[in-house]
């Protein structure tokens, strides 16, 4: 999924509130991964 | 609170004093409308031949204070509970259960707040409807699990 958001910053197939929707999935993901031990 | 009754001739506690002519105060020996005395009648100091009625006459006014709220409690309680017989019972839910529907959840937010197709799709499988651990999103299963070996 995170990949599938990435793609679409790169496409920049995002505007205005579905860009910081994306931005906050893709870093609440991260975030979480990075807790993994 | 009125009532009728014979008081004995002699000097007691709780019995109620009637004016007799010239003779000041007092025990009735004969049927009469009595008013029940409330608290210790004939406390040491009064003299209610005098007029000083003193402590005697203090709890009569308390006692009497006492069984007026005691009766407005008895009328409040009984008005509630008959109108409560035709109103619509409230139940007072916790806040866990009042929350999301007034606030609602991360799903439905961001669900109600996309324009994206496929942001929408991402967003659908990514946060449970039903969410037990956290606000449902798979960042927070992840987070809860802490367990590298069951992520890819």
């Amino acid at each position: 999924m995170m990949i599938k958001i990435q793609k679409m910053f790169v496409k920049d197939q995002l505007k205005g509130n579905d860009l910081k929707i994306g931005r906050y999935i893709f870093n609440d993901l991260k975030g979480a991964l990075k807790t993994v031990k | 609170m009125i009532k009728k009754s014979r008081v004995p001739g002699a000097a007691s506690q709780r019995c109620i004093l009637a004016p007799v002519r010239g003779q000041g105060y007092r025990p009735a020996a004969s049927w009469v409308y009595q008013i029940p005395v409330l608290g210790e009648a004939q406390q040491a100091g009064d003299s209610w031949a005098a007029g000083n009625y003193g402590q005697s006459a203090i709890h009569e006014v308390t006692g009497f204070l006492e069984l007026a709220l005691f009766a407005e409690d008895a009328v409040v309680s009984a008005w509630d509970f008959f109108t409560g017989l035709f109103t619509k019972k409230t139940v007072i839910s916790t806040t866990a259960e009042v929350a999301p529907k007034l606030l609602g959840t991360a799903r439905m937010n961001l669900l109600n707040a996309v324009e994206d197709k496929e942001l929408r799709g991402i967003i659908d499988k990514l946060y449970r409807a039903d969410a037990k651990i956290g606000s449902g999103s798979t960042a927070d299963w992840i987070r809860d699990v802490n367990d590298g070996t069951h992520i890819q």
